[in-house]
């Protein structure tokens, strides 16, 4: 076994060129194939940052009946939410928690108009769990004043000092409008937060909504990645609230990466395709010029299965190497956009929009990820071993006679 | 003078090691010649007719056709006299296998441009039923026997009427029968068109057919 | 010679010769694929982004221009009857529309949403809005109203909903009007957002009076809008503006561009990598016909011949390879175009109007693009082993067993 592969080996050597240009189809479409996979776990990473950091942490606790569409429903608010804070007091892996209130309303600098997301904070609990505070560009967020994403007092053309309208719905139906002064702008990677949210006081949020309730509890726990468990747990303490993880909070966006990884496999795949016909190719021209050879070392003694262990063994080998040089190709071109990554600002204005599904703000970053590393080996040695299989078979086909006698 | 060689030597390198194939050789060949290179195996015939068909260069050394200086010619050059004024013919025969015997022997007249179709058509035909292979014209080379197709390689050096055939033991890959039969026919075009011949042959058998003999040894001339 | 030559050397190793022309097949049936595909979406967003952003030329006031984001209602462009009447008589102009968008807060009980409500006239041809019914019927006097709009909010056909919204003159207005009709646009960033309520109603709603906020004009041919725009200039009134949807859509059309330098790089990466496979190939053959090339050389074939030789069999089987690929990549794409593949899951969470089945078009142009592509890239690589060729004397080679 071990003198076949060492043979398998020298002959791979022996032909460097070719086997060089045989691999180098493999490697060329399994780095792609890595860098895109990187890429779109960059993006998706980069969403999660932004959505655990600014709106929901790690799980959000709502009401039970928690409908969106309809803000100012009284379902929607948790009036005992202090009793569900008291619930989940002690559990060991909860590491901060704040309240907040969420309601849609329309911003007007007395001019124009636009949708945005009210939400009042309870500045003390919050830095707690979000890192609102860092991103803080002007001001602060004072009493009976609000603080607005950079975008959207760019757009309204408001700075601090101005006054703003917000304009929204009473759970009675009527229409309340609410005067106040812009204290503090804030800069965030978030573009929720950026482009259409203000913050004002917790307080004054409930006195606005006429409300003792909140409309949600965010949490924050020791470890992100056990959100499986800690959803249970968490339901196991409050059964009668509706809990949701960064991870539900994000089926959006993993719905359109799951597309986009897999229309780019599409294109991987018939690149692999190729690579695969060129191995056919390859060993296929050395089985017919070893044909000499294989007629002496059948002469010899090798069987069948030897000479089939011999060409498969070529083909893993292969393989291995076209893996190993397109993960090498792939580290190469991900380092480029992990360090530097594209910046989405040209793209996103072309398409008019803030919003390509994913919740990212100017600079889009890859990431390092294993998984699709691991995958291409896989793929890689599996494929390569499938298409030396044929070849490998015509070799064993042979007779050593026939081939002796050939000149070539 | 027709031909003239003058001080040709040629060192081939097997890695590092030199080894000199040829030492100073110097030859006088006149129009119409039957000449024989003679010499066992590894004394320098091949070397000496691949560099007088100027398909290989000597280190030094002059080679003259006609009076004119050949070794001082480019590539492209030599390969436009070659399409001229050569014809080879190996001991492997070196048909081309994708061709016929007609397209063969053709070849060297599509390389040449000079004739229309049914002009080559023509020469081609003639020169097969000479070499007596009429009616195997559109056989391959595989489909045809040893002796056929060294009847197709030298009607492929004879049929654009060349100054000088090389032929590389034109006869060793055959009985001696068959051999014997191939050197008269070249003897015979000799004769009756005074084309000039030189072949190579290890084979004392063969070589009563020379009209002139020159022997090689170890890469010089002996005789 | 050269070409019936190299023809018969491709047909003398068969099972080779098809594998490498495979590899190029593959190459080339995944770019034309890929043409079809990438440059498909490109159109229809161009021609999305037309239809319901910019029309071929827009009007509307400057000022308008500057808070298009916030949809202005009190930008008015007036006597815009007049207007509208004058460029339907121009023989490049397919039709012309008057439209009306303005933002509002919906609400229906204990809901409340942001809509897009868009004024038109319901013979309205870009819309086409009685082809997209699916409840209900459109009437004049009642509301058409997106399928996830209508979900959102609770409503359904035959139940008033209440429009409240500031009107052009500043204060607030409101008026109830009956959901005729629920429609679908296959755009989920459109039926989410969108209903749509007669030009009169928009008017009344919104208190505008003899004008209109957005002129649409559609031409014949995308090409025309700059002679329309320019016709139009003449006579606009002061302070109103008409902008091809180029100026509109500057940023789109260029990043578009940008994208397809870079997609045509990468069909170029593909058939090079597929192109390894014919140098491969073709390596092997120089190096098992030294003796062949040797004789050729020695009957007096130049250098220049060999490497034409080389290079013409490359090219056949890449070129054979190439032709069939780029045949069977549309063939795909017809069959991709009748049939339809949905995106609904990426169309989902974009603001983008984006269709969520998508049918890429086709084009004889793919064809031919990416046969050129196929042919040209193979015939380039086969000089790399045909050089080899030149790398030998006569002599060496002759010497080969
Ligand atoms: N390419 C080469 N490299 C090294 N030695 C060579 C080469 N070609 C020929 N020789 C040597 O040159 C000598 C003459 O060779 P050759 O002309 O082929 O002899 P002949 O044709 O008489 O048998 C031989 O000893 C041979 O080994
Ligand atoms: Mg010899």
């Amino acid at each position: 076994m071990k003198f076949l592969f060492s043979l398998s080996l020298k002959n791979i050597i022996r032909y460097k060129k070719r086997t060089i240009l045989t691999f180098l189809i493999l490697s060329f479409g399994i780095a792609f194939y890595i860098w895109m996979d990187s890429f779109i776990d960059g993006l998706n990473e980069q969403s999660f940052d932004n959505v655990i950091n600014f709106e929901t942490s790690h799980f959000k606790i709502q009401s039970e009946k928690y409908d969106e569409d309809k803000p100012f429903s009284e379902d929607n608010f948790m009036n005992n939410y202090k009793e569900v804070v008291t619930a989940l007091e002690g559990t060991d892996f909860i590491e901060s928690h704040t309240t907040r209130i969420k309601f849609p309303a329309e911003l007007d600098n007395s001019i124009d108009s636009t949708p945005c997301l009210v939400i009042g904070i309870d500045q003390e609990q919050d830095k707690k769990v979000f890192i609102l505070p860092e991103f803080i560009e002007e001001g602060s967020l004072k009493p009976g004043c609000a603080m607005i994403g950079k975008k959207l007092a760019a757009s309204m053309d408001v700075k601090v000092g101005d006054f703003i309208y917000i304009t929204f719905r009473e759970a009675k139906g009527m229409f309340n409008s609410i005067e106040m002064e812009v204290s503090g702008i804030v800069f965030s990677p978030d573009p929720g937060t950026n482009n259409s949210t203000v913050f004002i006081n917790l307080s004054e949020a409930k006195e606005f909504l006429n409300t003792e309730g909140v409309t949600e509890i965010a949490i924050k726990t020791n470890n992100r990645d056990k959100y499986k468990k800690y959803k249970v747990a968490l339901q196991k303490s409050i059964p009668d609230y509706k809990i949701q993880s960064w991870i539900d909070m994000s089926q959006n966006f993993l719905a359109i990466s799951k597309m986009k990884k897999k229309f780019s496999f599409i294109f991987v795949y018939f690149i692999i395709i190729i690579a695969l016909v060129g191995i056919i190719n390859t060993m296929l021209m050395s089985v017919l010029e070893k044909k000499r050879e294989i007629g002496t070392m059948k002469a010899l003694g090798f069987t069948d299965g030897d000479i089939l262990k011999m060409f498969i063994f070529e083909g893993a080998i292969i393989g291995v190497l076209g893996s190993i040089f397109g993960i090498i190709l792939s580290i190469i071109l991900n380092w480029y956009f992990v360090e530097h990554g594209i910046d989405m600002t040209t793209m996103m204005e072309g398409f008019g929009t803030d919003n390509m599904g994913y919740k990212i703000i100017g600079i889009a970053k890859s990431t390092w990820s294993i998984k699709p590393m691991i995958n291409s080996i896989i793929i890689c040695v599996i494929a390569s071993v499938a298409a030396s299989y044929y070849p490998a078979k015509q070799a064993t086909k042979l007779q050593p006679v026939e081939c002796l006698r050939t000149i070539q | 003078m027709f031909l003239e060689v003058t001080d040709i030597n040629k060192t081939y390198y097997a890695g590092k090691v030199p080894f000199q194939a040829l030492h100073d050789i110097t030859l006088d060949i006149t129009k119409g010649e039957f000449t024989a290179l003679a010499g066992p195996s590894g004394s320098g015939k091949t070397t000496l007719l691949n560099i007088i068909g100027c398909i290989d260069k000597p280190d030094n050394g002059e080679v003259f056709i006609d009076g004119e200086l050949l070794t001082e010619k480019n590539s492209d050059e030599l390969a436009f006299y070659r399409r001229e004024h050569f014809g080879f013919i190996f001991q492997t025969y070196n048909l081309i296998p994708i061709l016929t015997a007609f397209e063969n022997v053709e070849l060297p007249l599509r390389i040449l441009k000079q004739y229309s179709k049914s002009q080559s058509k023509d020469m081609v035909m003639q020169i097969l039923k000479k070499v007596g292979l009429e009616g195997l014209e559109n056989r391959k080379p595989l489909e045809l026997s040893g002796g056929q197709q060294q009847r197709v390689s030298i009607a492929r050096a004879l049929v654009k009427n060349p100054k000088l055939i090389l032929a590389d033991e034109p006869t060793a890959n055959l009985d001696l029968e068959t051999g014997e039969t191939i050197v008269d026919l070249m003897k015979g075009m000799n004769d009756e068109d005074n084309v000039t011949f030189i072949f190579s042959t290890h084979d004392e058998l063969i070589l009563k057919h020379a009209k002139r003999v020159i022997r090689l040894r170890d890469g010089r001339v002996i005789n | 010679m050269l070409f019936k030559f190299a023809f018969r050397n491709v047909m003398r190793n068969k099972k080779r010769s098809f594998l490498t022309a495979l590899s190029i097949f593959f190459a080339a049936l995944i770019v034309c694929f890929a043409q079809g595909w990438v440059f498909g979406l490109f159109e229809m967003l161009t021609s999305g982004m037309i239809n319901y952003q910019s029309g071929n030329v827009r009007i509307i006031t400057e000022e308008y221009k500057n808070r298009e984001k916030f949809l202005p209602v009190d930008e008015i462009i007036n006597n815009s009857d007049e207007i509208i009447m004058r460029i339907e008589r121009y023989s490049e102009v397919k039709y012309v529309e008057e439209r009306i968008r303005f933002g509002i807060m919906l609400g229906k009980d204990e809901t409340t949403v942001f809509g897009l409500g868009i004024g038109i006239d319901f013979d309205n041809k870009t819309f086409n809005l009685k082809q997209k019914v699916i409840k209900g019927n459109i009437q004049n006097n009642g509301i058409a109203i997106g399928k996830d709009l209508a979900q959102k909010l609770g409503v359904d056909v035959g139940e008033e909903l209440l429009l409240a919204t500031k009107t052009s003159e500043g204060g607030l207005n409101g008026i109830k009007l009956p959901v005729t009709a629920i429609i679908t646009t296959g755009m989920k960033a459109f039926d989410k957002k969108v209903f749509f309520i007669s030009l009169e109603n928009a008017k009344k709603l919104l208190k505008i009076r003899n004008g209109t906020t957005e002129i649409y004009i559609y031409t014949k041919q995308h090409e025309d809008s700059e002679i329309v725009q320019e016709r139009i200039k003449e006579f606009l009134p002061e302070g109103t503006i008409a902008l091809t949807y180029k100026e509109q859509l500057g940023g789109l059309i260029e990043f578009i561009e940008i994208e397809k330098k870079i997609i045509y790089f990468i069909f170029a990466i593909i058939i090079f990598l597929a192109s390894f496979v014919v140098i491969n190939t073709m390596i092997k053959a120089v190096f098992e016909r030294l003796r062949e090339i040797g004789t050729l050389k020695a009957i007096g074939m130049t250098d220049r011949d060999m490497f034409i030789n080389f290079t013409i069999e490359g090219s056949i089987i890449g070129a054979f390879g190439g032709v069939l690929g780029s045949l069977a990549g549309l063939l795909i794409l017809i069959y991709l175009n009748n049939k339809g593949v949905d995106v609904s899951a990426a169309a989902e969470g974009s603001d983008i109007p984006f269709e969520s089945i998508i049918y890429p078009p086709y084009n004889f142009s793919f064809f031919v693009v990416t046969a050129i592509f196929s042919i040209i890239i193979p015939a380039l690589s086969s000089m790399i082993p045909a050089k080899l060729t030149k790398k030998f004397t006569p002599s060496e080679m002759l010497r080969k067993i």
